[in-house]
């Protein structure tokens, strides 16, 4: 049983070597010739102004949840749509109770307030 | 396939989600204004309606279970016994719901600790309670124990995923509530590591589902290859891939109870955590990974238990286990030593307490089914003791952090003469953990020596033992500061009703307990191994 560990072992340093050997190789290998252009950051050949590290209102957090939620409904509903005819009257209920508990979660965001910008 | 007949044994975690919802629903639905006192009523509200919900689902849940009561077969047909005859028929039973959830002994127990703990845990929450949404406080104290349910019966290994995650996520949320610094910190901190854990433990899962598909050829078309007792099946005498996949499956959970070497995150996120989450945390969700653990090395790697002792079987989950709880012993008592603050030190000692029971799962190496059931009785009475403990201590500590303003063993100085009844409510905790007789804690801590030494890990029980001494200190350290040494100030710490009845009834558990232990263990006595073995 103990030679089973032999494997994880190997194993383990497969997987460690995996990452850095190229890295090492690279790093060996590449010619290094910096110089201020190439070290400056590429933003569509526009000057970078100021660091990406700005603090922004959370509320586009709540308003980018709401928008996947939505999306992927959408998502959902479009193959329902196509197959309407196929999946009949179980179908038809499925969808319902898919539709009425994001309608639930619609209804919570409203009467939270996640919906109005403050 | 699922069955109508299914509904009453998940009964108990359908409920809990309409617990929930309700609690959501109620902050809602009523038209709240922004006032002090509303917002305080506000609270009270949902603090109100999850806690007696959360004690009528334990309730409903004890008389499904049959263990107080079960009706007679020719009991007489009329309303209330043919009520009591179709909750009492999704009661502990064998089968598997789906292949992926069991309703045996075990899952019953289980669902009775975790949801008197969340019942518990809530009851704490009354007086100590967020400023804002508390209505998504208290929803998500239910909606971590119905993962946690889910936990205690998953025998599929995508269930016990979804239930890792249902479990985790909202305790993440939970531990940084409170927005202030040190909860935020500890809230990320969790969350890092946990989905580290999670991603560890899904690795070990894909591997498991691969070796089962390897094994019927690897062109098979079945879809039960994730069932742990199929992999079982399937396992043979095992082979190293299935060896690789265990190991990180342990590493996986290993974070879960936080044992040594997965232990980093927890002192952190206990100290951080508001204290009643931290004893929710400690309590219910390590005792749900036990719980997990236990199900998936029994049922799912049987071949490969090996022997816990030095020889030909080494190398066996049961000398994994072992050398744990060898690690997890040592340092959790050492680190607890140094300790300043109360609550940090009560970390380490719950993570020694993990120690403790894994030597119920190291009672696997043992031969004969005599002793491995007694290990399993061991392992979970242990988890229902120290989970009634934890929850007196943590709860205790709460109260006094609530009242002055500070978790360090300091600032409990002269309790005895600040408020009396708490200081020995909180004693007794303690010395439960401190396995002292007559409480609980001694006979838990007795029981799981016996059955370690039984197995053959004699060297562990007296490590065991020795680091049992060494915890004394740290143990006792609390009471001096309670009993002996000279309060700050003398104004009296106030204690909500709320709280101290949470703490009271925890430290009635830990009496009764402590000495009619037969009243629990005849309940886990009926816990027999799940199908597949």
């Amino acid at each position: 049983m103990l030679a089973n560990y032999a494997f994880i072992g190997v194993f383990f340093v497969a997987a460690l070597s995996f990452p850095v050997i190229p890295l090492l190789l690279a790093f060996l290998l590449r010619p290094k010739r910096p110089a201020p252009l190439k070290l400056s950051t590429y933003e569509c050949g526009l000057e970078a102004i100021g660091d990406i590290r700005v603090q922004f209102k959370v509320q586009y957090y709540l308003y980018a949840l709401a928008f996947v939620i939505f999306d992927v409904e959408v998502v959902f509903l479009y193959p329902w749509a196509v197959a309407f005819h196929k999946v009949g009257l179980y179908g038809f209920t499925a969808a319902a109770v898919f539709l009425a508990m994001l309608f639930a979660g619609l209804i919570y965001e409203w009467r939270k307030g996640a919906l109005e910008w403050v | 396939m699922f069955q109508i007949t299914d509904i009453p044994r998940i009964l108990p975690e359908i409920l809990l989600l309409v617990l929930a919802l309700l609690v959501l629903g109620s902050d809602i639905f009523e038209r709240w204004s922004y006032t002090a006192a509303s917002r305080l009523e506000r609270v009270r509200a949902s603090a109100q309606l999850s806690t007696i919900g959360l004690g009528l689902i334990f309730l409903i849940t004890l008389v499904q279970s049959g263990y107080l009561y079960t009706l007679p077969v020719d009991a007489p047909s009329n309303f209330l016994t043919n009520i009591l005859r179709n909750l009492q028929a999704g009661g502990p039973g064998q089968g598997v719901i789906t292949g992926s959830f069991a309703t045996d002994d075990l899952t019953m127990i289980a669902r009775l600790t975790l949801i008197g703990a969340a019942f518990l845990t809530s009851m704490l929450c009354l007086d100590y309670h967020p400023a804002s949404n508390p209505a998504e406080f208290y929803a998500l104290i239910i909606f971590s124990t119905i993962g946690m349910c889910l936990l205690a019966g998953a025998t599929e290994l995508v269930m016990i995923f979804l239930a890792v995650e249902m479990t985790s996520i909202p305790l993440y949320i939970l531990a940084g509530y409170f927005g202030d610094k040190r909860s935020s910190e500890a809230g990320i901190k969790y969350f890092l590591f946990g989905a580290m854990s999670s991603a560890v433990m899904l690795y070990g899962m894909s591997l498991a589902y691969g070796f089962a598909a390897n094994a019927l050829g690897g062109n098979s078309t079945a879809n039960d290859l994730t069932q742990l007792s199929k992999i079982a099946e399937l396992a043979g005498e095992g082979n190293s891939l299935l060896t690789l996949s265990m190991v990180m499956l342990i590493a996986g959970i290993g974070y879960k109870i936080a044992v040594v070497p997965f232990h980093g995150w927890s002192p952190d996120v206990y100290e951080g955590a508001p204290t009643p989450v931290t004893a929710f945390i400690s309590t219910a969700s390590k005792a749900a990974g036990f719980l997990v653990l236990f199900r998936l090395l029994t049922v799912a790697f049987p071949s490969l238990s090996g022997s816990a002792v030095f020889g030909e079987d080494l190398g066996g989950w049961t000398s994994i286990m072992a050398f744990l709880a060898l690690l997890t012993l040592i340092v959790g008592n050492l680190a607890a030593l140094p300790q300043q603050n109360a609550k940090r030190m009560l970390a380490y000692s719950s993570i020694a307490q993990a120690g403790f029971v894994l030597l119920g799962l190291v009672a696997w190496a043992s031969p004969q089914q005599f002793d491995r059931d007694q290990g399993t009785i061991a392992l979970v009475y242990y988890l229902v003791v120290y989970t009634l403990t934890n929850i007196g201590a943590f709860g205790g500590l709460a109260i006094v952090g609530m009242a002055v303003g500070g978790d360090d063993v300091r600032d409990l100085n002269g309790l005895a003469q600040r408020n009396l009844p708490l200081a020995v409510l909180l004693a007794v905790s303690v010395l439960s953990l401190a396995g002292i007789p007559p409480l609980a804690g001694f006979f838990a801590k007795f029981y799981v020596f016996m059955v370690g030494w039984q197995s053959g890990a004699w060297w562990l029980v007296i490590i065991a033992l020795i680091t049992t001494i060494i915890s004394l200190y740290y143990y006792l350290r609390l009471l001096r500061a309670m009993f002996i040494e000279a309060p700050v100030s003398m104004e009296p710490v106030h204690a909500p009703v709320g709280m101290m009845t949470a703490v009271g009834v925890s430290v009635l558990g830990v009496l009764v307990i402590g000495i009619f232990p037969n009243l629990v263990l005849g309940i886990i006595n009926r816990v027999q191994m799940v199908a597949g073995l």
